[in-house]
This record gives C-alpha cells, sequence and structure tokens, in this order.
C-alpha cells in the first residue's frame, strides 16, 4: 500500500509527462485496433462475399467430387443425410445445388456457362438471389422453363428478358444436356466471374436438363456460428465418413485463406512497426521519468529503500498508466469501429472497380469483433511493460553516490 | 574470511539487539527526561557505551581512477568517533569530507582499509545489506533536505519506519511524536513545497531519528539555510545530542557549525590534519 500510494502520487506529480505518457498509449491502442477492425472487416467482406453468400461454410459432396468435378461424381440427398446435417447443433439451413457446365446461346451469340440449379426457397438463407436480381424477377412456382443469368452474359450473348436460351451440354453418364428456356431475369454478385458465366434455374429444372434426376453436386451447410466450422465439419466426417466428403470452405478456397494470411501478414508488419515506434516513444518517456527522478532515487537508496521497493513503485507507476492507457484507447477506438462497421464506407470509381476485379464488394465495413480490441490493448501493454523494463533496470540499479551527483 | 564472518555476525546481532529494544524505545525518548534510547539501554556493558566507539576508520584510503589519473581521495584515514559526539568534518573543497562521509555512512567503499560502524565491518555487506544497514543505522541529512516530495511531512518521516516494518500505528504515533521534537507539529500535514527550507531541514532530522540510527550523517546540512534557520537547526541538533546522546557527524564549511561543533576533524589532502576536542 505504502509503494502503491507512494506510485499514485508519483504520477499526478508531472501531470504533463504523465498524460503524454497515457496518450501515446492511448494513441497506439487506437491506431493498431482500429488498423485491425478494418484489415478484419475486410477479410470478414471476403469471405461473406464468398462462402457466406455463395459457397457456404461446409460442403457435402460425393466421394472425389471436389478432385473430379463432373456430374458422375453426384450424390443422391435422402432424408436420413439432411436429418443427420440438420442435428447439428450450429447449422442453420442446408442448402442443395447441381452444378456443371454448358453452352449457352441466343440468337446471334454463345458463350460457356455455369449452369447452376438452385432449391428456389432454400437458396435465399445462401445467396439470396432475390436481392441480387438486377432486371426481371425472381422464379416463382410455374417457372420451370426459365433462367436467370449473369448481367454480363446477357450483355454478351445480346439477349433481352423473355428471350429463348439455348443450353448445350452433358449430363449425367454422358448423355447429351439439351434445353430451350426463357431468360426471366439478371442476376449480379460480387463476383465478377459469376456475372460473366451463370445461368441459374430451379434445381427439378437442372436435373432434369442434365438428366440427373435426385442428384446433387453439393450440399451446402450454413451456420449460426462460423466458429464452429471445424468442430462441425469434424462430426459430420465421422457421420458421412465412408460416402461423403465434408470439406470446410478453408480446404474448398486455399487461395482465400492464402490471400487473406498474406494480406494479414503486410499488416501485420505495419503494426509492428507501430508497436515498434510506440515503444521506443515509451521507453524515451520513462527513461526519462527516471532521470528526472535520479537525485530522488539516490536520496531513497541513501536512506534505506531496498531497490526492489524502488523499481516496485515505479512499476507500479508504469502498469497503472498503461491500465489507464490501454483501457482509454479501447474506449476511443470502439465508437470509431462501430460507426463504420453500422455506416461501411463505399467505395466508388477506380477504387470500386478493384475491389470488384478481386470479386468483392466495393465496400469496408469495420469488424467489431471483441478480440480486434483487446488483443491490441494487451499486446500494447506488454509492450510498455516490456520497453519499461530497461529504465526499470537502470533505476534499480543505480549507485546512490552518483546518483546524488547527478 | 573469519573476520568477514565475525563481522557479519556482529551485524546480525545488532540488528537482533535493536529490534529487542524496539517496544522500549520510542520517539517520545525524545521527550526531556525520557531516556530509552536503544543504545542505552541493551545488554550488560550498557553503563559502557556511552565511550563506545560508533565509527572506527582504520587505513581508509579511496583512489578514483579519473581518465586513467588516479586521485587520491582519502589517504590512511584513522578516525575513531565515539557515541554522543557532535563531529564536525571540515576542510577544503578536495579535502575528502565527502568521501570519507559516503564510505562512514555505506554509500561508497574503500580502496583500501575498514570502516566498522556499529561494529560492523561495511565492507563486509553485500548491496542487499548494506542498504539495510544504513536503514536501521544510520541517519542521513542532506544539504538539500531531500524529502519526498510527493509525501507529507508527517509520511516522509513514517517512509523509514514502514520500510522498517513497523505498524502504520506506532508509525504515525511515532512521527508525529518526532515532528513535535523539531517544532513541526503544526505543520505535519504539509509537503515540501509548503514548508521553508529550514523547515524542511528539520523533517530531514525527523527523518534522521525516524530509523532510531547509531548516528546521524549530515553533508552539509545548514548550507542552504539562514543565519536563522541554521541558528535553530544547530539548537535543535545540540539539544538532541546532549539530551540523548544522538551521535552527530557533519561534514560542513560553514563556521556558524564548526564554532559549535564539540569535536572538529580537519582533512587536507585526503589526510587528517587536526582533530580538535573542545
Amino acid at each position: 500500500m505504502l509503494y502503491f500510494n507512494l506510485a499514485w502520487r508519483n504520477i499526478w506529480r508531472n501531470k504533463r509527462r504523465t498524460i503524454i505518457t497515457i496518450l501515446s498509449i492511448v494513441v497506439a491502442v487506437f491506431l493498431a485496433s482500429v488498423m485491425r477492425s478494418m484489415q478484419e472487416g475486410q477479410y470478414t467482406d471476403m469471405i461473406e462475399n464468398t462462402v457466406g453468400t455463395f459457397s457456404g461454410y461446409i460442403q457435402i459432396h460425393a466421394d472425389d467430387y471436389w478432385d473430379d468435378k463432373t456430374l458422375d461424381n453426384t450424390l443422391v440427398a435422402t432424408d436420413s443425410v439432411y436429418s443427420k446435417i440438420q442435428a447439428e447443433e450450429s447449422v442453420r439451413a442446408v442448402v442443395p445445388r447441381l452444378e456443371s457446365f454448358a453452352l449457352a446461346a441466343g440468337q446471334n451469340q454463345s458463350r460457356p456457362a455455369m449452369v447452376m440449379g438452385v432449391d428456389i426457397e432454400a437458396e435465399r438463407n445462401l445467396s439470396d438471389p432475390e436481392k441480387r436480381i438486377q432486371s426481371g424477377s425472381y422464379f416463382g412456382k410455374n417457372d420451370e422453363r426459365s433462367v436467370i443469368i449473369g448481367t454480363e452474359l446477357m450483355q454478351r450473348l445480346d439477349v433481352q428478358l423473355g428471350d429463348s436460351l439455348v443450353l448445350i451440354g452433358q449430363g449425367f453418364r454422358g448423355m447429351s444436356a439439351t434445353g430451350l428456356y426463357e431468360v426471366k431475369g439478371t442476376i449480379a454478385f460480387p463476383n465478377p466471374q459469376l456475372n460473366r458465366n451463370l445461368v441459374m434455374m430451379p434445381i427439378e429444372t437442372a436435373q432434369y436438363f442434365l438428366a440427373a434426376e435426385d442428384r446433387l453436386t453439393a450440399l451446402s451447410i450454413i451456420l449460426d456460428d462460423t466458429e464452429q466450422v471445424d468442430r462441425t465439419v469434424s462430426n459430420l466426417q465421422s457421420k458421412f465418413s465412408d460416402d461423403y466428403e465434408v470439406m470446410s470452405w478453408e480446404t474448398m478456397m486455399p487461395e482465400l485463406t492464402q490471400t487473406i494470411e498474406a494480406d494479414r501478414g503486410s499488416g501485420l508488419i505495419m503494426i509492428f512497426i507501430l508497436y515498434i515506434v510506440v515503444g521506443f516513444g515509451i521507453l524515451g518517456t520513462v527513461l526519462m521519468m527516471i532521470t528526472e527522478r535520479t537525485y530522488e532515487f539516490g536520496v531513497m537508496i541513501s536512506v534505506g529503500t531496498p531497490r526492489l521497493a524502488i523499481t516496485l513503485m515505479l512499476g507500479i507507476e508504469i502498469l497503472l498508466m498503461a491500465l489507464v492507457g490501454t483501457a482509454a484507447g479501447i474506449v476511443v477506438s470502439i465508437p470509431i469501429a462501430w460507426y463504420f462497421n453500422v455506416n461501411p464506407i463505399q467505395f466508388s470509381g477506380d477504387i470500386a472497380a478493384v475491389y470488384q476485379s478481386y470479386g468483392l464488394e466495393a465496400v469496408l465495413q469495420f469488424s467489431m469483433e471483441p478480440v480486434v480490441f483487446y488483443s491490441q490493448a494487451i499486446t500494447v501493454f506488454i509492450i510498455t511493460l516490456v520497453f519499461s523494463l530497461l529504465p526499470l533496470i537502470k533505476a534499480s540499479r543505480l549507485n546512490p553516490v552518483e546518483a546524488m551527483r547527478s | 574470511m573469519r573476520y568477514a564472518h565475525r563481522a557479519e555476525s556482529n551485524y546480525e546481532y545488532s540488528n537482533s539487539t535493536k529490534e529487542s529494544s524496539d517496544e522500549c524505545y520510542a520517539a517520545e525518548s525524545m521527550i526531556p527526561g525520557v531516556n530509552t534510547h536503544p543504545m542505552t539501554q541493551i545488554e550488560p556493558e550498557t553503563s559502557n557505551l556511552k565511550k563506545m566507539s560508533i565509527i572506527t576508520t582504520t587505513g581508509l584510503t579511496k583512489v578514483y581512477n579519473a581518465d586513467q589519473v588516479p586521485v587520491h581521495a582519502l589517504r590512511g584515514v584513522d578516525l575513531t568517533i565515539d557515541k554522543g559526539e557532535f563531529t564536525s568534518i571540515v576542510g577544503p573543497s578536495g579535502s575528502g569530507k565527502t568521501t570519507l562521509l559516503n564510505i562512514i555512512g555505506g554509500l561508497d567503499e574503500p580502496t583500501e582499509g575498514k570502516a566498522l560502524i556499529d561494529n560492523t565491518d561495511l565492507t563486509t555487506l553485500s548491496d542487499r545489506k548494506l542498504i539495510n544497514f544504513r536503514l536501521h543505522h544510520i541517519g542521513f541529512v542532506f544539504q538539500a533536505y531531500n524529502l519526498i516530495p510527493v509525501l507529507t511531512a508527517l509520511e516522509n518521516v513514517s517512509f523509514i519506519m514502514q520500510m522498517q516494518g513497523r505498524s502504520s500505528r506506532e508509525c504515525r504515533e511515532k512521527s508525529i511524536d518526532l515532528l513535535k521534537e523539531v517544532g513541526l507539529e503544526d505543520k505535519i500535514n504539509k509537503r515540501p513545497s509548503e514548508l521553508s527550507g529550514g523547515q524542511q531541514q528539520r523533517v530531514a532530522v525527523a527523518r534522521a531519528l525516524a530509523s532510531k540510527p547509531a548516528f546521524v550523517l549530515a553533508d552539509e546540512p545548514t548550507a542552504n539555510l539562514d543565519s536563522v534557520s541554521t541558528a535553530e537547526l544547530l539548537d535543535m541538533m545540540l539539544e538532541l545530542n546532549e539530551r540523548e546522546e544522538m551521535t552527530f557527524v557533519f561534514s560542513t564549511h560553514d563556521q556558524r557549525v564548526i564554532d559549535r561543533a564539540r569535536r572538529v576533524v580537519t582533512l587536507v589532502d585526503g589526510k587528517i590534519d587536526t582533530d580538535e576536542k573542545r
């Protein structure tokens, strides 16, 4: 208590120095937290754009489908399969899909297309196509002969709403697949590749077109808690060990994970530089604090104050300032991150084009994950203590005679 | 090694006797007519303690290697100071006064020779034990007062006792008594910045006495004081010296202090030139 009391009073003895020290900690936590919030928000967007709104966090395929994506490697999802998946606590929805490739032809142009059969109701849980419709309308009950195509594909094929579209491809087990459909609408995804290639149709229509009755290429799974991906994958793998392959989005899209990791790495380098700058700032302030009081410490050691007590007193001073600084840093960071979480930054022009070229929405939404803030606060707190160690050791090793001569 | 071991033992003995006398000794001992200082109470030779040496230096030599050129600050100083003496160490600048005080105060170590304080050879103590020894055996008064600026007068005095591990209540009561003793009972809650130089030096004396030291070492204690404050401080210290047999050792240039000292040791070029007892 004696040393705490001393430390507390010393903190307020030189208010300007204390405020500068605390401010440097606040600024460090603020910059690091906001930077991380922005980055993590961006990664969440990337994942949401590609995983949360298209592929799903987990997919179940027939064995070997992922390595050899042909209709011959499709599965038939029985009620029992659905039951087993939905028995998992974190599963919110299961979305069946049948995907293949075909040649799409309008009156004058033809283009390669990705044919995607969707359950028109279940799909609302994943890509929510109705919201992405650019022209025309989403599928209704009697639209078994209709397709919705990507905006860019529509331009390339030079077709209009209501025009006919011919699809020619290969169906299940080599069957010939041909069909004539009406263009009911156009759709746009953040992913430009989809906009160039996608032909969406009701799943029954796709199964008929591809001669793959009841067959699916994938069951996409949506989770309530994205933190549960690994656990759910593991549980499902044990349930479907022999017949199906259960894959997480990280396994299916390693390039996305790598892109995020690479970007996170460069972000960490920036933050590391920030830490170093802050660390040396703190080192300078604490060194100044100790140098100013060298004479005083000399006197204290002379009259019999144990060196450990001086270290303890200074340690408490630094600890208190670090605690106040990191707490204030979090308090200042949260409103900023919250504001940009609620009101994401909408990019336009060239920046938007760059985002779209990566298949991302041109929106930057900050993350409000608690870990973003407390991890930065803890890191800056530890940096403060580590960079204060040297001055503390210096103070504890003072020679009283030399100190009093200073 | 044998000698060193004996010296350490003496130190332990010295500590234990001081602790055993803690309950008996109180700051009240400074109150006129009450003489309960531990040094006058301990053990069989109590009656002989008055003649006991508090400080003994033998062949004390200190050489500083300033830029490779050796500077002889002390050249074999033999000095004995008995309990109850009021001694001024004087001499021109560079004569070795401060070095001598630093060594007998356990703040510096000699190049050669021994410094025995309270029968303990300081040269044999580790840094940690030396700090502890200073805490329990030596009271310091500095030229610039050197109180802890964030503590009140009362807290400055009780700080030393708290470090000695005494209870808060005891520290507070004894600190108040000591501040009364130095005439500052109405300033106990003032911080150093709210006190005059003379008052700060009185608090410093109270702080020096708080540890119940074997002697008080004062380095130019009046250098920053005006005539009135100097006279008052000297009166107070002389009274403590006479009444409590508190040993005071000064280094000073101040003729007012020299005039009132009972013994004046003059150092010239690191050697004792004269040693005058009055």
